[in-house]
C-alpha cells in the first residue's frame, strides 16, 4: 500500500471507527438484550407461539407472513417443541454473552430472533427492529475479539502487539448510520402539527394511561415544560446523532451521553418495552477509545501480578486466559508452574494455583479475589475478602478440582484459534449493498416515491432489514382506555374474563389500574393496536383463544365453562393541554360465542 | 489361616452364560459402517427420488400448501419443510440434507451428521405425510437407532482421526459393540419381520396367492412382475417364502447358537428375498432399506472368515489413517452422556415394542400416541398386509376446457371411457412415490387429500397451459376387482373422487 492511502486509512480507523473494546461490551449488551426479550416472551409461549395460541400456523402461512419472509417456529406447533427452540435461543445467547464462537452464536441468534418475531408480527414493535438490525450487522463484526472466550483462545497464540484496537470497516460504518437513521428518521417520520407546530405531541404521549409510569403524571402537571420537550426531543434527536458523526472523539462521546440520557428519560416515563434498553446497547460502540482506557494506566501502575497455574491441565490453562482477558491486561503473565520448581512445590503443597502481587503469593479463592482487585470491577474484590465466601469458594475450588480431567473433557471444543479481524473484500462489498438497501427502505417509509419495486423487496423480507422507526408518528395516538371482557358462564353468571372472572364492572379505572392491565409488554403492544382498529385480523383469532384459554382444564359440564363473551374497550380521546378530559365510552370490538369457528 | 483365600468369582457361571449371549447378540462394528455408508446412500438416492417432484409435493404451489398441511397433519407433525412455501428453499433444504448426507457417509463429525439427516429426513416425510411407506418409516427408525451407535468407528474420517481407537461401551474386544442401543436395533429389525407376519392376516397369504393379486395391480407390478403371471408356481413359492420368512428372521436373529453361520444365512436370505420382491414390485427403495438393516446385523464372523472382505475393510481404515492420523484428536462423548443416551434409546425401545403391539390390537394411549409422532417413533409393518389390494384400476381427470371434456392425464386429448393399455396405465403414476399417492388417493387414508389434488391438477395444468386453460376438473378411478376364482375382472366402475371448479 501507498503510505498516503495508509495515514488516510488510519485516519478513518481512528476517528470514525470503532472500538473493539467497545465492540465486545456491544455484543454482551445484546445477548442480555436477548435473552431478557426471549424470557418476557417465553411467559407467552403458549399463546403466541404455539398451535393452541391466538395465531395457529395454517392461518400464519395464510396472510401474516410475507412469501419470502421464514421463521424457524413454522416448523413446530406444540409448545414442548417451541421450547425445545427457545432453549436452544437462550443456548445460543449465551455463548453470545461469554463470546465462545462469536460470530456463528451471533448468527443463530439473529435466525432466532427474526423468526420469532416473524411468527407472530402482532405483537412486535417497540425494540423488536432495532434488536434484529443490531444483531445483523454484529455478524460482520468482530465482537468476539475482546472480552469472550474466542479471544482469550486467541491470546494464547497472538503477537499481542500486532493486534489493532480499533476497527474501521463497511459493517462499522453500516452500524453507525444504522443508529444514526434510526434517529433522523424518527424525526422525519414525526410529521404531525403536534410534533411540528404546536409542541402538543409530548403531552399527548405521556397522558396515554396505558403507558403511564408512576413517573408520568409529575411531568403532567407541567404543560410548558412539555412543550418545551416536545421540541427539544426534536432537536436532540436531529443534533445529537450529528455529533455522533464527528471525527472527534470527545464530541462522539457527548452524543452519546445526550441520547443516552434521552433513553432514560423514555425509560422512566413510558412503558414501551425494552426499546430504551437496546436503544442504550446501541450507543455502546460509539464509545471512543479514550473511555476504554480510562484508568488502565493506574491500575497498572499500581502493581503487577503473576498467575502460576498447572500446565500439565487443559481445563485450568484455558480457564486462566479467560479469566485473564474478561479481568486483566493481556499483558499479564501467566505461568505454567511446572516450569519453575519452587512453583511447582508450592502449587503440589498448597493444592492451588497462585497469583503473585506485591503483597505476597495467594492461593483458591483468594487468588480469584486478587484478580478482581487488578480488574475494572473491584467490587468483587471486598466481596470475595468477606469470611465465609471465600469458605464457601474454596469448598467449590476443591469440587471443582477434583472432576478436572472431566472438565478438560466438557472444554476441548474450546480450541485455540485466532479471532479474524478484519472481512473479505466481498463481504465489504456485501455490506455496503445491503447498507444501501437498508437507506432505501428507510427512505420508503418517507415518501412512497422512493418506494423499492416489488421485485427488489425480498431482501427486505427475506432478512427481516425491512424498518420503519415511526414511534409515536406521525402522531402520537389519541385513543386511551382499558378493556371489559363479560363473558356468559354455562351457570349462567356473566363474569369479567379480562380480569380473571371478577365482577364485570364500567367504573372508571383509576389510571395505575389503566396500565397495570395488561400481563406485559407484548400484551399491550397487541390489545392497544387491537383496541385502535388496527389488528381486525387478529380479532376471531383472538376471541377463538380466549375461549380456549379459559375453557382449558374445564369440562363442558362445568358450571364455570365459558359460552360467550364480548370484548369491550372503554375508551375516550385524550385531551389537549388544559382541556377538559371527556368522558369515556364503552365501544364493543367484537361478540362471539364460543366453538363458533 | 493360611495364606490369601482362592480367589472365586462370584457368579461365575451365570458369567459364562451372559458372556455367551453378549457375543452371540453383539453388532460387529464393520457392519456398522457398511450400514452407515449405505443408509448414506439410500438417503441421497431417496432425495433424488423425491427432487423430480418436489414442487408438486412439498411446496405451497404443489398438492398440499402449508394452510392445508396445518389442518390435516397428526398433531405431533413437526417439518422444517414447512418453514418455507417456495421452491427455491424447498431445494435449498434437499442441498443442504445432500450434503449432510455425504458427511454421513465419509463418516465426518458421524453422530452430528446422523443427528441432522433425522431430523431433516422427519421433516421431509412429515411434508407430505400421504407418501410415506414402509420403507421411509424403516429409513427413519434406522437413522433414530444410528443416532445411539457408534457407526463412525471404521471407515471413518472421524475414526482416522482418532486412531481408531472405540472407547463407547465397555467392551473388550475391539470390533464388538454390545450396548443397550445395538440390542434396540436387532429388535427394531425383529419386529419389522414379526409384525408383518402377525398383520398378514388374510385367506390368500394363508393359502399362497397373495403375490398373484399384488402383480395383478398394473401400477404397481413392474414388468417382470407381470412377466410372472406366466409362472404361478413361482409366485406360490414367493408367496410363502414371504410369509415364512417373516416368521423365522426374527428367531434367528436372535439364535444364539452357531450364530455366526446362522445370522450370516438369515442377512443372505433377506437380501434374496427382497431382491426378488423388488423385481416383481415397484415397492421404491423399500428392499434396499430392508437389506440395509441386515447388513447392520452381519457377525464378525463374516469379515474374518472372508478374507476379501476383512482386507477390504482394513485397507479402508489404513487408507484413512495414512491421510488423516496425527490430526487433532475429536472430542469424546463423556461417559455421562453415554449413559443418558443408553436411557433414552430404552425408552424409545420400550416405545417402539408398545406402539407394535397396539398396531396389532387397540389404538395407542395419547400419552404414547404424543411420543411416538412427535420422534416419528409410529411404525407400522403391514405392507401386503392384511391382504393385497384385490381391486385394480386407473385414473381418468376430466376437464371441461370452454364446454368440451378432456382428459388431463392424457395430455388434454378428448375422454376415452374404454380400459387404457396396461403400459398407460403404468405411466399415470410418474414416479415411485406418484405411484403411492394415486394408490393411497383412492384409499380412505387419501380421502382429505382428493378436493386438493383436483385443485392442484387445475392450477398446474393453468400454468402450463395459458392458452387452453380448463375451467372444472373432476378426479375419476374407474375400478375393477380382480376374480381370482374365475381368472378375470369384473367391469371397470367409475368413481368420483373429487370434483372442483378451477379458481
Amino acid at each position: 500500500m501507498i503510505p498516503a492511502t495508509n495515514r488516510v486509512y488510519a485516519w478513518f480507523v481512528k476517528n470514525f471507527g470503532m472500538d473493539l473494546r467497545a465492540l465486545a461490551v456491544f455484543r454482551i449488551g445484546l445477548a442480555i438484550c436477548v435473552i431478557g426479550d426471549m424470557l418476557i416472551r417465553s411467559f407467552d409461549l403458549r399463546a403466541f407461539y404455539t398451535d393452541e395460541g391466538i395465531l395457529p400456523r395454517a392461518e400464519a402461512v395464510k396472510y401474516f407472513i410475507h412469501s419470502w419472509s421464514f421463521s424457524v417456529f413454522l416448523a413446530v406447533g406444540t409448545w414442548q417443541l417451541v421450547a425445545v427452540l427457545f432453549a436452544l435461543t437462550f443456548v445460543a445467547a449465551f455463548a453470545m454473552l461469554v463470546g465462545f464462537r462469536s460470530r456463528m452464536a451471533t448468527f443463530i441468534v439473529w435466525v432466532m430472533v427474526i423468526s420469532v418475531q416473524t411468527r407472530m408480527h402482532g405483537v412486535g414493535g417497540g425494540p423488536d427492529g432495532l434488536l434484529r438490525m443490531l444483531l445483523f450487522w454484529a455478524m460482520f463484526l468482530p465482537t468476539g475479539a475482546r472480552y469472550s472466550v474466542d479471544a482469550a483462545m486467541a491470546t494464547a497464540q497472538e503477537d499481542l502487539e500486532e493486534q489493532p484496537k480499533r476497527i474501521f470497516t463497511a459493517a462499522t460504518v453500516a452500524l453507525m448510520l444504522q443508529v444514526v437513521y434510526l434517529y433522523w428518521f424518527a424525526v422525519l417520520l414525526k410529521s404531525g402539527p403536534e410534533w411540528r407546530h404546536e409542541g402538543t405531541a409530548v403531552w399527548y404521549a405521556l397522558s396515554l394511561e396505558q403507558l403511564q409510569t408512576p413517573f408520568t403524571r409529575i411531568f403532567l402537571s407541567f404543560p410548558g415544560f412539555l412543550k418545551f420537550l416536545n421540541f427539544f426531543v426534536l432537536a436532540q434527536e436531529t443534533l445529537a446523532p450529528l455529533m455522533l458523526l464527528v471525527p472527534l472523539p470527545l464530541v462522539r462521546a457527548v452524543g452519546v451521553l445526550f441520547l443516552a440520557a434521552m433513553q432514560l428519560a423514555f425509560l422512566s416515563t413510558l412503558r414501551v418495552g425494552l426499546f430504551p434498553e437496546v436503544a442504550c446497547v446501541a450507543l455502546i460502540p460509539f464509545l471512543p477509545s479514550f473511555f476504554w482506557e480510562r484508568g488502565e494506566q493506574q491500575r497498572q501502575d499500581r502493581s503487577r501480578i503473576t498467575i502460576y497455574f498447572d500446565g500439565g491441565c487443559d481445563f485450568c490453562r484455558k480457564a486462566v486466559l479467560i479469566l485473564r482477558e474478561f479481568l486483566l491486561p493481556r499483558d499479564t503473565p501467566l505461568l505454567a508452574a511446572q516450569d519453575s520448581p519452587e512453583m511447582h512445590a508450592e502449587m503440589r503443597e498448597q493444592n492451588s494455583w497462585i497469583v503473585v502481587d506485591r503483597t505476597g503469593h495467594h492461593y483458591r479463592t483468594d487468588a480469584l479475589a486478587v484478580m478482581f482487585g487488578h480488574s475494572r470491577l473491584p467490587l468483587l474484590w471486598y466481596f470475595l475478602r468477606v469470611g465465609w465466601v471465600q469458605r464457601l469458594g474454596d469448598i467449590a475450588y476443591h469440587r471443582i478440582e477434583r472432576i478436572r480431567p472431566m472438565l478438560s473433557r466438557w472444554m476441548a471444543p474450546v480450541r485455540f484459534r485466532k479471532v479474524p479481524l478484519r472481512s473479505a473484500i466481498a463481504t465489504q462489498i456485501l455490506v455496503a449493498a445491503l447498507l444501501a438497501y437498508v437507506t432505501g427502505e428507510n427512505l420508503w417509509t418517507v415518501n412512497d416515491q422512493y418506494a423499492i419495486p416489488p421485485a427488489f423487496q425480498w431482501p427486505g423480507a427475506l432478512l427481516r432489514i425491512d424498518q420503519r422507526w415511526d414511534m409515536f408518528s406521525p402522531l402520537p395516538p389519541r385513543y386511551d382506555g382499558w378493556y371489559v371482557m363479560p363473558g356468559e358462564l354455562a351457570n349462567g353468571k356473566i363474569v369479567d374474563i379480562f380480569r380473571d372472572g371478577e365482577e364485570v364492572s364500567f367504573r372508571r379505572r383509576d389510571p395505575g389500574e389503566v396500565a397495570g392491565q395488561y400481563k406485559n409488554e407484548r400484551w399491550r403492544k397487541f390489545l392497544m393496536d387491537t383496541s385502535r382498529g388496527n389488528n381486525d385480523r387478529y380479532l376471531p383469532l383472538l376471541s377463538e383463544y380466549l375461549c380456549r384459554d379459559w375453557n382449558r382444564g374445564r369440562h363442558p359440564n362445568d358450571p364455570t365453562w365459558l359460552r360467550s363473551f364480548e370484548i369491550i374497550f372503554v375508551g375516550h380521546k385524550t385531551a389537549p393541554p388544559g382541556g377538559t378530559p371527556m368522558p369515556y365510552e364503552p365501544s364493543t370490538l367484537v361478540g362471539y360465542r364460543c366453538g363458533t369457528r | 489361616m493360611s495364606g490369601v483365600p482362592e480367589q472365586v468369582e462370584p457368579g461365575a457361571e451365570v458369567g459364562g452364560a451372559a458372556a455367551f449371549l453378549k457375543k452371540a447378540w453383539s453388532l460387529d462394528l464393520r457392519s456398522l459402517a457398511l450400514f452407515r455408508v449405505c443408509l448414506a446412500g439410500l438417503i441421497i438416492f431417496d432425495l433424488i427420488a423425491r427432487s423430480t417432484e418436489l414442487r408438486t409435493y412439498y411446496t405451497d404451489l404443489g398438492i398440499l400448501p402449508r394452510a392445508e398441511w396445518h389442518a390435516l397433519r397428526p398433531a405431533g407433525y413437526w417439518s422444517l419443510h414447512a418453514v418455507f412455501g417456495s421452491t427455491t428453499a424447498q431445494a435449498f433444504l434437499f442441498l443442504l440434507a445432500a450434503l449432510i448426507a455425504i458427511m454421513m457417509f465419509a463418516g465426518w463429525h458421524t453422530r452430528s451428521a446422523t443427528a441432522a439427516s433425522w431430523v431433516l429426513l422427519i421433516s421431509l416425510q412429515n411434508r407430505m405425510p400421504l407418501i410415506e411407506t414402509q420403507g421411509d418409516a424403516l429409513l427413519r427408525l434406522l437413522l433414530f437407532w444410528a443416532m445411539f451407535l457408534p457407526l463412525g468407528a471404521r471407515w471413518s474420517i472421524d475414526g482416522a482421526r482418532r486412531g481408531f481407537v472405540h472407547q463407547e461401551g465397555s467392551d473388550q474386544d475391539e470390533y464388538a459393540t454390545f450396548t443397550p442401543a445395538s440390542i434396540a436395533l436387532m429388535i427394531q429389525v425383529a419386529l419389522v419381520f414379526l409384525c408383518g407376519y402377525l398383520l398378514k392376516t388374510s385367506p390368500e397369504w394363508k393359502s399362497g396367492r397373495a403375490m398373484f393379486f399384488a402383480v395383478n395391480m398394473e401400477q404397481m407390478a413392474t414388468n417382470a412382475g407381470r412377466g410372472m403371471l406366466h409362472f404361478p408356481r413361482v409366485l406360490t413359492f414367493l408367496s410363502r417364502l414371504a410369509l415364512w420368512a417373516d416368521l423365522l428372521v426374527p428367531a434367528l436373529i436372535f439364535f444364539p447358537w452357531k450364530h455366526e453361520r446362522v445370522r450370516t444365512s438369515t442377512v443372505t436370505l433377506v437380501i434374496f428375498l427382497q431382491v426378488a420382491l423388488g423385481m416383481v414390485l415397484r415397492l421404491g427403495l423399500t428392499p434396499f432399506v430392508i437389506i440395509t438393516a441386515m447388513l447392520a446385523l452381519l457377525p464378525a464372523w463374516y469379515w474374518e472368515s472372508q478374507e476379501r472382505s476383512a482386507h477390504l475393510s482394513d485397507h479402508i481404515d489404513w487408507l484413512l489413517t495414512e491421510r488423516l492420523a496425527q490430526r487433532e484428536s475429536r472430542f469424546q462423548l463423556p461417559r455421562v452422556t453415554h449413559r443418558i443416551a443408553s436411557g433414552i434409546a430404552i425408552v424409545a425401545l420400550a416405545v417402539v415394542v408398545l406402539w407394535n403391539i397396539t398396531t396389532l390390537r387397540s389404538p395407542a394411549t395419547p400419552v404414547l400416541a404424543r411420543l411416538a409422532q412427535t420422534f416419528r417413533l409410529d411404525q407400522r409393518w403391514d405392507l401386503l398386509a392384511p391382504r393385497p389390494y384385490q381391486d385394480d384400476g386407473w385414473y381418468l381427470i376430466p376437464a371441461l376446457r370452454h364446454g368440451e371434456e378432456v382428459d388431463l392425464f392424457r395430455d388434454g386429448a378428448p375422454v376415452k371411457w374404454n380400459k387404457p393399455p396396461e403400459t398407460e396405465v403404468f405411466r399415470q403414476a410418474t414416479s415411485y412415490h406418484s405411484q403411492v399417492f394415486l394408490a393411497k388417493l383412492r384409499d380412505d387414508a387419501g380421502r382429505a387429500y382428493r378436493p386438493m389434488y383436483a385443485r392442484y391438477l387445475c392450477r398446474n395444468w393453468n400454468r402450463w397451459h395459458s392458452d387452453q386453460s380448463v375451467q372444472s376438473v373432476e378426479v375419476d378411478f374407474m375400478r375393477r376387482m380382480n376374480l381370482f376364482d374365475h381368472g378375470t375382472f369384473s367391469l371397470a366402475r367409475r368413481y368420483v373422487l373429487a370434483k372442483e371448479s378451477c379458481r
